[in-house]
């Protein structure tokens, strides 16, 4: 007896400190374990920056880190502080560069992870960094990692790194293409330091700097890429769609896409032929994004139109047994405090894309949140020089994106360029994918290939395979409709035979009474 | 006691005249709606920009929204250079322009008040109930006379038509163009003026206007085209025949200038609309007979869309995907086989536009402004008696539109056989001028479905009901004055 009471006790005591433990350790990770400050100078429109600093975004999204983006104009003197694990300085434009003394204060005085993107190194940082630095102007440097080697564009100037400090790594290496050959580190890190000389949205480089950031910030994982289809809607070729989702089950890749939905006409014929196409695509191992919407103004400010649409595009397309895995969208909705909470809060994984060229947002906030997995989709294409083998990890969730083609032609070579990737792409279903969807409404789970809705597993229904047979009219036959048709026929022969009969009557008596006058 | 009212009703019709009545009270029951605040009007549905930026006037920043719900009184006036041009050519720039002129004369430099255009609106509308009133009782000063006067107060001065005033629409410039336009037929038909030259001119002017007024309006130009044919048979006018063709032909002229200036956006919007406010609707299912036309049937899922969506769309209807797919199939050619191919839906689609004609008083806007303790997007309801009888019993049926402009037609046809055998001009003006005035009848709902689809299509009629209204007003006219088949009466007063 003695000694249950003993153990209980020793027990319930070990609980409480482990729960205490776990206790402070998740608000720790509330607070400052995951929170990046983004400050740039500007967004330069020229050279369009603003598409950098969006990749920069969803890179970091991914790396599961709660990023706040100000620009150096908007920054408050004590912004910067104990609650943030890091700050990312980024330069687009040296002609302008830092001028917000305040913020220049406030980071020299931090002691959390420091990365500076771009010129403009200030001499506090390069002591912080502890390196030497050089300028160098009208340069095509090569950027080397591994066996990839990378062209990069001709740059004006650019900021390179003669010195290193001991202790310090290197990320990728930047070459000259003159005979001398002389080679400067890419991504530099010196213990919570870090310093890139330029973030580019494509290519190696990108894959360079993500790696770079990851291993400073400590978020390095290794992700097999998933390939997904963009830009499917319910205006694409549908038969095109088909045939593609077949050709990538023939072949054993699985495979996501990100398609749109209408919040409306969902009784047409147009939309249940869409449907099925998305079901077939679910019994071949495919899993669907549900994209957002294109925002065309920004009057929505209580977002209750967002809402009330997703809530529709969910309950339209699971009554159809299409269940979304997660929701899609282009970068900035993830920078906007209602675009975000009305769409891609109802998933726990995102799928952020590139910004188009419109951007509209409805309530800024730039403060993006985490989601359980954010895959950073960036297209196939652009990792065309870049060597690729069934080993290829990344180290941040990636999707591979393919645009959705339209004819045949453009099928055939789409698939030929799915066939060329040499890739071991990330398979849901084996991988253990298991997400979720939540809405007031409805409760979307996904689980190693299971689909359950409200908690009961579905069974897709195996649609016609046969499109052709899909795409019939398919017109109800009701049993009256000849009956009807025959009637209307018979009623107006009959209405003719009088009309006739009228005429003949009026002629005959047109006749008697002319007659009578005629004498 | 009867003589007593005898001598008064006399007097008064010694110093009031019955056009002199009908303007007064039109000034009175308008003016109180227009400029005793809280003032009336309508609310911005979006479309205000296309008039009000190229006039160098612009919204003020408000923290609330200013669409739809209520009517906004304040509007800047762009103090610097003006980067947007003119992005629509309209002469309602004109009516615009004399606001703007007022208001910087007596009200402020900076500040745009919306009463300034009322303001303008108003007197050149007044303008027109006058002539108008004149122009169907001159010379008499009857009993019924003064009925007329009443009943043109009663139909014209409808709150339905005069609350477009307090508003940067163009269809009061429309409105009350076409008070001159028929004023100036009738008139010249009537021998009303001892001079033709003014009248003429005057149709000319207000025709002119009229058409370039707004881009769906060049059509119109063969409409009003046909009133003009009319004035060529006018009576010692030889050497002003030519002078007259010379209008028409500028008329013409016009209907294709305005015509060309319409951009390739606003082509794009409509071929859009067309498909998807027209094509699509008032049909079970379209998805198979879009695609039966060639074109794929999923674009049946985007019936209802707007061109310039509203808040989020599912795909921008601009976009060069939608282009290549869609709108670079459904041309001017396809919209009219498609239709050919499914007259039933064409008719239904009519119907709706025949139940759109009377819908004068746009639902989709408020009349009030903020703060004067009525609801978001609420309407007037003061002196819309005629409006509101029209909108419960005329028939909203195309057939119906037809068969009444059939009827105009066959009745005013007699008066013009008979002029024509008597070499008298009077039936002849008549004629074409409800011939033209049928025309519109029929033809805009015809050009508005297959143009527009059902998008905004109560104001793209706008001209119906003015049309229906005016030909009723003649016919009651002739009717009082028992010169609908007798022109002869008439002539007395040359």
């Amino acid at each position: 007896m003695n000694k249950g009471i003993k153990f209980s006790l020793v027990m319930s005591l070990m609980l409480i400190l482990f729960s205490l433990f776990n206790f402070s350790r998740t608000i720790n990770a509330a607070t400052n374990h995951n929170r990046v400050l983004l400050v740039y100078d500007s967004q330069n429109d020229v050279k369009n920056d603003k598409k950098n600093i969006d990749a920069l975004q969803r890179s970091l999204t991914s790396m599961d880190l709660r990023v706040k983006t100000v620009s150096q104009a908007d920054y408050k003197k004590g912004t910067l502080d104990k609650k943030y694990l890091g700050v990312i300085t980024m330069i687009n434009w040296r002609q302008v560069g830092l001028i917000n003394r305040e913020f220049i204060n406030d980071r020299d005085k931090f002691s959390g992870i420091k990365l500076h993107i771009g010129e403009n190194l200030t001499q506090t940082e390069i002591n912080q960094l502890g390196i030497k630095v050089q300028k160098v102007y009208q340069q095509q440097f090569i950027l080397k990692k591994d066996s990839n080697r990378e062209q990069l564009p001709f740059s004006q100037s650019i900021t390179v790194i003669t010195q290193q400090a001991n202790g310090a790594s290197q990320v990728g290496t930047l070459s000259t293409q003159q005979t001398d050959q002389r080679s400067y580190p890419f991504g530099y890190i010196n213990g919570k330091q870090g310093y890139l000389p330029f973030f580019t949205n494509k290519g190696l480089s990108l894959i360079v700097q993500t790696q770079m950031i990851a291993q400073l910030f400590d978020r390095v994982g290794k992700f097999q890429p998933l390939l997904t289809i963009t830009n499917v809607t319910l205006y694409t070729n549908l038969r095109t769609l088909d045939e593609l989702s077949k050709f990538c089950y023939k072949m054993g890749i699985p495979f996501a896409i990100s398609t749109t939905s209408v919040s409306k006409n969902t009784e047409m014929k147009a939309f249940d032929r869409f449907t099925a196409v998305l079901r077939n695509i679910e019994n071949r191992g495919g899993i669907i994004f549900l994209q957002t919407p294109e925002v065309s103004s920004g009057v929505d400010t209580a977002g209750q139109l967002l809402n009330q649409k997703f809530l529709t595009y969910i309950v339209s397309l699971a009554r159809q047994q299409v269940f979304p895995v997660g929701i899609s969208s282009a970068g900035f909705w993830n920078q906007d405090k209602v675009l975000r909470n009305n769409s891609l809060k109802y998933a726990d994984h995102w799928l952020l894309m590139q910004d188009g060229t419109k951007v509209t947002y409805v309530n800024q906030d730039n403060d993006a949140q985490i989601a359980k997995q954010s895959f950073f989709a960036m297209p196939a294409a652009s990792l065309n020089d870049v060597k690729k083998s069934d080993s290829t990890t990344f180290t941040i969730p990636t999707a591979l994106t393919i645009n959705m083609p339209y004819s045949q032609k453009e099928l055939e070579h789409v698939e030929s360029e799915i066939k060329n990737l040499p890739l071991n792409w990330y398979n849901p279903v084996e991988d253990g994918f298991s997400s979720e969807i939540n809405t007031e409404t409805t409760s979307l789970k996904y689980n190693h290939g299971d689909y359950l809705v409200n908690g009961k597993l579905e069974d897709i229904q195996n649609t016609n395979l046969d499109l052709n047979k899909q795409f019939s009219d398919g017109k109800p036959n009701s049993l009256f409709k000849d009956y009807f048709k025959v009637q209307g026929n018979i009623l107006a022969v009959f209405f003719v035979i009088i009309m006739i009969i009228l005429l003949i009557f009026i002629f005959i008596g047109q006749k008697v009474y002319w007659n009578r006058f005629k004498r | 006691m009867k003589k007593f009212i005898y001598n008064c009703l006399n007097k008064f019709s010694k110093f009031v005249s019955p056009a002199l009545l009908a303007t007064v009270l039109a000034a009175i029951i308008s003016g109180i709606l227009l400029f005793v605040p809280p003032i009336h009007g309508l609310a911005d549905n979006g479309d205000f920009y296309r008039s009000i930026l190229s006039n160098g006037i612009y919204r003020l920043p408000t923290s609330y929204s200013q669409y739809s719900d209520f009517v906004i009184t304040k509007f800047g006036i762009m103090q610097y250079f003006n980067e947007n041009n003119v992005s629509v050519l309209s002469s309602q720039t004109i009516f615009i322009q004399i606001a703007l002129l007022l208001n910087k004369l007596f009200y402020s430099r900076t500040i745009f008040d919306i009463r300034f255009m009322g303001l303008v609106y108003y007197l050149f509308y007044l303008g027109g109930i006058y002539l108008l009133t004149n122009a169907f009782v001159r010379p008499y000063r009857k009993v019924k006379s003064y009925v007329m006067g009443l009943l043109i107060v009663f139909i014209f001065a409808d709150s339905a038509y005069t609350l477009y005033f307090n508003s940067f629409f163009a269809e009061p410039g429309m409105f009350i163009l076409m008070l001159y336009l028929c004023a100036s037929i009738i008139s010249l038909a009537r021998n009303i003026y001892s001079r033709r030259w003014p009248m003429t001119f005057l149709f000319f002017i207000s025709t002119i206007l009229l058409i370039t007024n707004k881009q769906q309006n060049a059509p119109l130009a063969l409409s009003f085209g046909v009133v003009a044919i009319g004035i060529m048979f006018l009576p010692h006018f030889r050497a002003r025949r030519m002078a007259t063709a010379l209008g028409i032909v500028l008329v013409l002229m016009s209907g294709v200038g305005i015509y060309k200036s319409i951009g390739s956006e606003i082509v794009g919007a409509n071929t859009f609309q067309t498909f998807s406010h027209g094509t699509l609707l008032e049909t079970s299912d379209p998805t198979k007979k879009i695609e039966r036309g060639g074109v794929d049937g999923q674009f049946a899922l985007m019936r209802n869309e707007n061109y310039y969506s509203k808040n989020y769309a599912t795909l921008d209807p601009g976009s060069k995907y939608v282009k290549k797919h869609l709108m670079d199939k459904t041309g001017f050619a396809w919209i009219v086989r498609y239709y050919a191919g499914n007259l039933k839906q064409f008719n239904n689609l009519l119907d709706v536009a025949a139940k759109d004609v009377t819908a004068v008083q746009p639902r989709a806007v408020g009349n009030f402004v903020r703060n004067s303790g009525h609801k978001p997007g609420e309407q007037v309801k003061y002196f819309t008696v005629y409006s509101s009888l029209m909108g419960a019993f005329f028939p909203g049926k195309y057939a119906f539109d037809c068969l009444l402009a059939i009827g105009f037609i066959a009745v005013y046809s007699v008066g013009f056989y008979l002029d024509i055998k008597a070499k008298r001009y009077m039936g002849i003006l008549r004629f074409f001028l409800i011939f033209g005035l049928m025309t519109v009848v029929v033809f805009v709902p015809i050009v508005s479905i297959v143009g527009d689809g059902d998008a905004d299509l109560a104001k793209h009629l706008f001209l119906v009901p003015v049309s229906l209204n005016m030909s009723l007003l003649m016919f009651i006219s002739d009717l009082i004055n028992h010169t609908l088949w007798n022109t002869e009466g008439d002539e007395v007063s040359e």
